[in-house]
């Protein structure tokens, strides 16, 4: 039933997982379409469509539809709002704003959309969505309250509860222009909780990816990346990057293994 | 992970059709307190529900009112918070719930962060739950500062516990409020029941055994009772009177 989490869970126990996110109130349909071309070349795990504003469910399947079209990858749904479902997609991290200080981004736009989403029959992910200090556009929108990246029991609360309170994935957010990693509040999280972490912020470089996936991030997504470099490099770029991040895990793992005596 | 308690509601449920919750104001050096457990108890309830909407719940107050009630109830106990302070160890589980239609996002994951540290280290089973507060809200509605659900919108009451459902509850809670003239509608039930599937509660202000019966044939699996025999002369016969109803039409519902 849960077959897109099933299979988070299982491929992050050896390496963390790419996803990189297409912004569906960003681009036009070309750039979709040559978007979604570059990512099934590249090494990406599954492709997040979403974006920060909103835009209506017959948009949002033909965003959807024309990124199936030109992938073979799981598409998941990380919504802006109330509108952003689609039936094409294989599943929704149905996110809960936690820190927001307006409850119609922690149970209001989400208690709209559920019929939606219930129709749409796709498999829903419970995801806790975090903004860490500064936070972007989403924490303007989302009137966050975003956690301060050196008060680290606040974040631990948060992270106990999203356990407690039944969620799958934690999703943190620095906002995409902040180009330092809040290292010591993705640790604090994973000492807090074993919920997989997905990391939303700004990914820009290799350095970026690999102090992530050494804090404990287990999915990154990336929006900066593919927006940058949307006109010419989009591929290479990605597939560089893919690169040099599943590496250096896999490195760890088997040094890990040998230790234990395990093959 | 479903644990302990979470899997006993479950099996009573498919048991008897209905979970009765013999519900618990916690009011220190009030001896009724404890009596009222023990009729529950007597009378055949399933669990005890440990409330403390007002003031008395601190801590060390419910860990005395806990410890006692076990004494004479040996049944799971469960806690039905009200705030952050509304904890105690000696509690089997807790539903940990959010307040999905208040306007204060402290009643919805401010609270429960706060608390989630607590409750870990307490290893108190948590059973994600949402609370909904359906018109005209009472006191709970004015400390929660709920939107309260209009009583003839039942497809409301569904949006928010379909909502609860995808963020990862596994129980939704229906409650009006102490004092309000009578459960939440039928309709509302059955709606909410049908939006979720899995336990739907109905919280108090049950006046008769009447109102227990349409709403438990309308799709509520659970039960919280405390005023009806609160207000009896005889809470143990009381007690056992309204319990054996309710598994009687549990179990006429299952058939």
């Amino acid at each position: 039933m849960k077959k897109i989490l099933d299979e988070i869970k299982e491929k992050i126990e050896k390496k963390p997982l790419y996803m990189p996110f297409i912004d569906s109130t960003v681009y036009t349909m070309e750039e979709i379409t040559k978007i979604s071309k570059s990512i099934r070349n590249s090494e990406a795990d599954m492709v997040v469509v979403g974006g920060i504003l909103n835009v209506d469910m017959n948009y949002m399947n033909n965003v959807v539809k024309r990124v199936k079209e030109n992938t073979d990858l799981p598409i998941i749904i990380l919504p802006g709002n109330t509108g952003m479902v689609s039936k094409y997609a294989d599943a929704i991290f149905f996110t809960s704003l936690l820190n927001s200080r307006n409850p119609y981004w922690i149970t209001g736009a989400q208690s709209l959309s559920a019929p939606l989403v219930h129709y749409s029959k796709i498999e829903v992910i419970p995801t806790s969505y975090l903004v860490v200090e500064p936070g972007g556009t989403s924490s303007w929108i989302g009137d966050a309250n975003p956690i301060p990246r050196n008060k680290l029991e606040i974040v631990k609360a948060y992270a106990v509860y999203s356990e407690l309170s039944g969620k799958e994935i934690i999703c943190l957010d620095t906002g995409m222009d902040h180009s330092k990693i809040p290292e010591k509040i993705i640790k604090t999280v994973r000492k807090s909780t074993e919920l997989p972490i997905a990391f939303y912020g700004g990914v820009k470089s290799m350095k970026d990816i690999r102090n992530l996936s050494r804090a404990g991030a287990k999915i990154i997504i990336t929006s900066t990346v593919i927006r940058k470099h949307k006109k010419t490099e989009t591929l290479e770029q990605l597939i560089s990057l893919v690169k040099s991040m599943k590496k250096k895990p896999r490195e760890n793992n088997s040094k890990k293994s040998l230790k234990n005596g395990r093959p | 992970m479903i644990n302990k308690t979470e899997r006993y509601i479950h099996e009573t449920i498919e048991r008897d059709g209905v979970v009765f919750f013999g519900l618990i104001d916690p009011e220190p050096n009030n001896k009724k307190t404890i009596e009222y457990a023990k009729a529950f108890y007597k009378g055949g309830a399933d669990i005890i529900l440990l409330g403390g909407s007002l003031g008395y719940a601190e801590s060390y107050i419910l860990d005395e009112i806990a410890k006692q009630i076990k004494e004479v109830a040996p049944i799971p106990l469960m806690l039905f918070p009200g705030n952050i302070s509304g904890l105690t160890k000696y509690a089997d589980a807790l539903y940990y719930m959010s307040l999905m239609n208040s306007m204060n996002p402290y009643w919805i994951t401010g609270a429960q962060a706060l608390a989630a540290p607590s409750v870990k280290k307490l290893k108190i089973e948590a059973i994600p739950t949402s609370l909904i507060i359906v018109e005209p809200g009472e006191t709970v509605g004015w400390i929660g500062e709920a939107r309260p659900v209009l009583i003839h919108k039942p497809e409301l009451a569904a949006a928010y516990a379909m909502a609860g459902k995808y963020m990862g509850h596994r129980m939704t809670i229906l409650e009006r409020g102490s004092g309000a003239p009578g459960p939440s509608p039928p309709e509302m039930f059955a709606a909410v029941k049908k939006a979720v599937g899995h336990p739907v509660i109905c919280a108090g202000s049950s006046k008769n055994l009447d109102d227990i019966r349409k709403t438990i044939k309308a799709g509520a699996d659970g039960i919280h009772i405390a005023s009806l025999i609160e207000k009896s002369s005889n809470p143990f016969k009381k007690a056992e009177i309204i319990i054996k109803y309710t598994k009687k039409v549990g179990k006429m519902k299952k058939k």
